[in-house]
């Protein structure tokens, strides 16, 4: 079970990682990690620098991917990233503006994509 | 979109307009945030508007909701907020139209989308009146208590769903008519009838005595001897709340909610009988967004102290202030609010801790000490409020079992009679008088004016304050008490038999 949701997380970010380089998105880092945890995708939009995160749900029967991002998870993502920047510091300094975003998508049970929705700046 | 929402607050026992702003953003990431200096209670608004939209077959926006309760620096409490919310959402999610005019929407929501009974309902009503405001939309459970304020439009709301076919004309709710001012709440039936009683006329005289002029009473007897009998028989003989009268006591019943489903105005008199053990702030009021304590609730009743001594010192020395002015100002960090609390103290003690102390047949146990710190506890300022002190003595157990004519004891409905007739008579002295009902709410100004002794009768009071050293409290006490005793032979002046009787009431003969 465990290791079916690692690979719908993959290919949930894979859908993203698509979508998002169509709005001209570009990659910098997939899965970046470290002790405190993971960024799905990290982007650059234009000039800002993009931390997304990715939710992704099969079917409508266990609730909306928007509410599996609470604030908790924003904060840990915003801890991931602070830690990314220091280990970065030339990516710090050429983009000076920084963000977090959200994809959330959810598939029909075949696999389709039924719906799939960005969020600019959820970070507040 | 932006929906703006009326509800209310309430501060004390005052109503403050409440603006309900919604915001519904399609831009952002999803949530549902609130601010403006929310309860906890408050807070899980949230998860009973989402589950209560939901199941009223109404969409949940998928959207950026941020509700702020305005003005923002005024602590909110309780659910009362829930409608307002939802409609709030449901407005600015173009699912409903509100009203142009403003109006107030309140109640509590159930997870299926149903209104609960919700406390306040009552001082919304009169704020509306006050504001101006047509419209009020509460919970059906408790809208004839807004039914009673007349000029302003009631809606009994089931439930969200039919409030927004309501709101869009398809199923019209039919606004409440204005209520009689009729009793709507049962009958509470007095727990012993005065005709139960063996012996104790003393006792039975003095309370028709206190239930007539609205006094203090203090009874002091050994264990089993009737006291409480004798208190908790008393609202058998209490009149009815006038009109007037009515309307206070409903507004402290509706803000603790203590009016139950259906009912509107409270014209039974309260019968307040809180346990020994209960804490300052339970009787007096309190806690930091100040609520009514026991004497509050009891305004305009009765509030029994059974074990009087057994209660904490503070408790009894704070009832020092309602009892002089007949209400209490409680002062927090939030501001000071002044609650009504004009009641009638019934008292009732052993005379020592064993009980026994000056009974013919047991022999008290109780060392001087123990007696002097049992009877420290009355103190001199309380003691010196309370009008009339009696003393219960035991009843003759051979005299209890003798004892056949209980049909030609007096009922409980006779003696009430008599005391509906005293009262009539003060209704009618003190007309147009604020706040003054009966004979124990004078003050000294009107004392003068509506107490005159015969020369007899003075004379009679003069020699009694000089020979027990009475205070000049108890002096006007006492003048108030004769005026009872006469209103009770409906004698226009009172004669030296009328103080005599009072003074009976008044001199403790220790022993």
């Amino acid at each position: 079970m465990k290791k079916y949701n690692y690979q719908k997380g993959r290919q949930g970010e894979n859908i993203a990682l698509v979508f998002l380089q169509k709005l001209s998105f570009e990659l910098v880092e997939k899965n970046f990690q470290n002790k405190r945890g993971e960024i799905d995708l990290i982007m650059i939009d234009k000039n800002v620098l993009v931390f997304v995160e990715v939710k992704l749900k099969v079917g409508q029967d266990f609730g909306s991917p928007e509410d599996m991002i609470s604030p908790r998870k924003i904060w840990r993502v915003r801890r991931i990233a602070e830690s990314f920047l220091v280990e970065r510091p030339n990516l710090a300094k050429k983009y000076p503006q920084q963000r977090i975003d959200a994809v959330c998508m959810v598939l029909e049970k075949d696999g389709q994509v039924s719906r799939i929705n960005h969020y600019k700046n959820i970070g507040g | 979109m932006l929906a703006k929402v009326f509800s209310a607050s309430n501060y004390g026992l005052k109503a403050i307009d409440i603006e309900v702003e919604v915001n519904v953003a399609e831009k952002g990431f999803p949530g549902f945030g609130m601010v403006g200096m929310a309860s906890k209670a408050v807070e899980e608004a949230r998860e009973r508007v989402r589950t209560a939209i939901n199941n009223s077959g109404f969409e949940f926006p998928v959207a950026k909701i941020t509700v702020n309760l305005a003005p923002a620096d005024l602590p909110k409490e309780g659910s009362r907020y829930d409608l307002p919310i939802a409609m709030g959402i449901l407005e600015a999610s173009g699912q409903v139209e509100l009203p142009s005019e403003k109006s107030y929407f309140y109640g509590e929501l159930s997870l299926d989308g149903g209104l609960r009974h919700t406390k306040g309902v009552f001082l919304l009503a009169v704020l509306a009146k006050e504001k101006r405001v047509k419209n009020i939309f509460v919970p059906r459970l408790c809208a004839n208590e807004a039914s009673v304020i007349q000029g302003i439009n009631v809606y009994p709301v089931d439930s969200l769903k039919s409030l927004v076919s309501h709101l869009k004309g398809n199923r019209k709710i039919d606004k409440l008519l204005t209520v009689k001012r009729q009793e709507l709440m049962g009958q509470i039936r007095p727990e012993f009838d005065f005709s139960e009683i063996v012996g104790q006329e003393q006792a039975k005289r003095a309370m028709e005595i206190v239930a007539t002029g609205g006094h203090n009473i203090f009874l002091m007897g050994p264990p089993g001897s009737g006291k409480t009998m004798l208190s908790r028989a008393m609202p058998g003989i209490m009149p009815d709340l006038s009109e007037k009268e009515s309307l206070e006591v409903t507004k402290i019943f509706s803000i603790t909610g203590n009016i139950p489903a259906g009912a509107s105005l409270v014209r039974k008199r309260p019968f307040r009988s809180p346990h020994h053990t209960t804490s300052m702030v339970g009787l007096i009021g309190g806690s930091s967004n100040p609520k009514p304590g026991e004497v509050s609730l009891a305004h305009r009743g009765v509030l029994f102290l059974d074990e009087f001594p057994e209660f904490s010192r503070g408790s009894l020395e704070a009832l020092r202030q309602p009892l002089e002015d007949g209400r209490v100002t409680i002062s927090r960090a939030s501001g000071t609010v002044t609650f009504p609390a004009n009641f009638i103290l019934v008292a009732a003690a052993n005379p020592c801790p064993c009980g026994f102390m000056g009974d013919p047949k047991h022999e008290c146990k109780c060392s001087i000490y123990q007696i002097n710190r049992y009877q420290k506890k009355l103190s001199g300022p309380i003691m010196d409020r309370i009008d009339l002190h009696l003393n219960v003595p035991a009843v003759d157990v051979n005299k209890l079992m003798a004892d056949k004519n209980s049909r030609q004891r007096e009922k409980s409905a006779d003696i009430k009679k008599r005391v509906v007739a005293g009262r009539k008579i003060q209704q009618k002295r003190f007309d147009g008088i604020d706040g003054v009902f009966c004979n124990a709410d004078m003050k000294n100004r009107h004392i003068k004016k509506f107490a005159m002794l015969s020369p007899k009768a003075n004379l009679l009071l003069k020699q009694a304050v000089n020979k027990y050293a009475l205070s000049t409290r108890t002096y006007f006490r006492l003048i108030k008490v004769s005026r009872t005793i006469a209103d009770l032979e409906a004698s226009l002046d009172i004669k030296d038999r009328h103080v005599a009787e009072a003074l009976q009431y008044r001199i403790r003969l220790d022993n």
